[in-house]
């Protein structure tokens, strides 16, 4: 295993022994990782691992009992949810949770709830029909009649709106056909391009250690492994664990 | 008394207590909406404001107070009052048991009723002369009549046009079409509509969602104070129980158009206001049946709409 830090130089985010549960149950037990800026990290692991759980107590959505967790230089393991996007951490929650009475562009503008520019509101929009025209094709649809695939692109980039410097991306593959998600992984990789740090959480443990930097494997709440993602697309152990060989 | 005029006064008389249904109707649905809570407090809330403006009238010279200066009074000082009674009762009594079972924060909403019920019956025991000068607490407190019985058709028509008739409409309206503008086209009103739908969602978009739910009990809350105000002029009586009365028309009308849903819930009231309005001006004795048809009419929507008549409510799981 290969400590983390001679991995990042400029940690962007850090976990540090973090530790949350449900009622009794111990979701995630001393969790420490690293995401350095502009950089792709993925979380490996089982249904029930705690893979989601540890995407909701960055984004202040569930509570740690433990533990610190900083972004950008300060720490960030006591304040609220809502007050963590405009910090320029924003996620793509898993299931996507669009708001499905409202319109693809209500659901933007709302990504965009932390920002009181409307020029750069406006961007945002431009932008976001940049990346997928479909969705400005459908801007005036409600979010819950479109597909999965469309859904997933939608929720990305209502994240995008707020400005992040680094996204957190739960599951961007679950409920999608599988060519929209190699496009989506497309977009994940040119927004990396540009800058966009991302924590990926994925169950198609292939495609994300294709996509990503570094990754770590997490099972019953603790990292078991840690390594640069095309070392773990070779660890036997992984391979047989998580990519079905 | 023709026909057509029957049915214009009916109509006029139904859509009056109508819109005023619908003003509270709005805060339960409102609310309902956003923490899925049927806020039983709200009634009691609305039979506050109404003693809060008899107070104010009787402090301010009673009969002899001016329209043109009893009005704005009113209208300012209880919605202000009604919409903070609303958020304190909110922050004390809801907010610390949201994470709870539904049934313990519908059980605190019945205490809370119970609570402003008492508090009404003490207040109507106030030894002011508007409220009998400390005669019986419980009685019904008569509210001085600031706007007379003149007809706006003129005194020979057979229709009968009051000015409280008008200014029921000319408050209620405009105040429906602000709502629904604000709901719809701003950011706060998107803010709300996120958090009824998503709460989750919304906090990841940075959303305050303790705020929104505290700015909805205040709309719900300011709307039941206009609904005091009006209640009180166009009735020309308040009882400390009349918010258990008004409530429930209005739970009820909520419900019946769709719970969660502000048209349905404008629609609900007006329903209702209109079955009043044809049992006790029309049908003999109706008066007292109007409660068993407006509950019969529910039980049949519900039968056949169990969501109401616009709802189409249905949680969308994730």
């Amino acid at each position: 295993m290969t400590d983390p830090a001679a991995i990042t130089k400029d940690p962007l985010l850090t976990l540090t022994n973090v530790s949350s549960s449900y009622g009794a149950i111990k979701v995630l037990k001393d969790l420490s990782l690293t995401v350095g800026r502009g950089e792709i990290v993925c979380l490996i692991g089982s249904n029930g691992a705690g893979k989601t759980t540890a995407l909701r107590c960055i984004s202040g959505i569930n509570k740690i009992s433990g533990g610190s967790i900083h972004f950008a230089g300060d720490s960030i393991t006591t304040i609220p949810a809502h007050r963590i996007v405009e910090r320029g951490l924003a996620q793509v929650p898993e299931g996507r949770l669009i708001f499905p009475r409202l319109t693809i562009l209500e659901n933007l503008r709302l990504g965009a709830f932390t920002c009181h520019n409307a020029k750069e509101i406006a961007d945002g929009i431009d932008h976001a029909f940049h990346l997928f025209p479909v969705l400005g094709e459908r801007r005036h649809q409600t979010g819950g009649t479109l597909s999965g695939g469309e859904q997933q692109m939608l929720a990305i980039c209502r994240a995008l709106m707020s400005k992040p410097t680094m996204l957190l991306m739960d599951e961007p593959s679950m409920g999608v056909a599988p060519l929209l998600t190699l496009k989506i992984f497309e977009t994940i990789r040119t927004l990396n391009n540009d800058g966009l740090a991302v924590l990926l959480v994925e169950q198609n443990a292939h495609l994300a250690l294709k996509l990503a930097h570094r990754g770590y494997v997490l099972e019953t709440g603790k990292i078991v492994a840690h390594d640069l993602a095309s070392n773990l697309l070779n660890d036997p152990k992984v391979r047989e664990a998580y990519l079905g060989e | 008394m023709t026909t057509t005029e029957l049915i214009i006064q009916l109509l006029i008389t139904g859509l009056a207590n109508g819109l005023i249904i619908a003003l509270i109707a709005l805060g339960y649905t409102m609310v309902y909406g956003i923490i899925e809570l049927i806020n039983f407090a709200h009634g009691d809330v609305m039979m506050l404001g109404c003693f809060l403006a008899l107070t104010i009238v009787g402090l301010c010279g009673g009969e002899q107070l001016s329209p043109w200066i009893a009005l704005p009074l009113l209208f300012l000082t209880v919605p202000f009052f009604t919409a903070g009674l609303n958020w304190s009762v909110e922050k004390l009594a809801y907010k610390p048991i949201r994470e709870a079972p539904k049934l313990t924060a519908l059980v605190s909403a019945i205490g809370v009723s119970f609570v402003f019920i008492n508090i009404g019956m003490f207040w109507g025991g106030l030894p002011m002369d508007v409220f009998g000068g400390g005669g019986s607490a419980a009685s019904a407190k008569s509210f001085p009549d600031l706007f007379g019985w003149s007809n706006l058709l003129g005194e020979q028509s057979a229709v009968l046009l009051t000015p409280r008739d008008v200014m029921v409409a000319a408050v209620t309206i405009p105040l429906m079409i602000g709502l629904t503008f604000f709901i719809n086209r701003t950011r706060m009103g998107t803010a709300m509509r996120a958090v009824a739908q998503n709460p989750t969602a919304a906090k990841l978009m940075g959303i305050d969602v303790d705020r929104v739910i505290g700015l909805t009990f205040i709309i719900g809350g300011a709307l039941a104070g206009v609904a005091s105000v009006i209640t009180a002029l166009y009735t020309g009586s308040i009882h400390f129980q009349m918010g258990y009365r008004n409530g429930m028309d209005a739970f009820t009308a909520a419900v019946l158009g769709g719970i969660g849903n502000l048209p349905g819930a404008v629609l609900g009231a007006l329903l209702i206001g209109l079955v009043r309005a044809v049992m006790e001006g029309y049908v003999p004795n109706g008066g007292q049946w109007s409660n068993t048809v407006v509950f019969a009419l529910l039980i049949l929507v519900l039968v056949f709409r169990p969501n109401g008549i616009l709802g189409s409510r249905v949680r969308e799981k994730v």
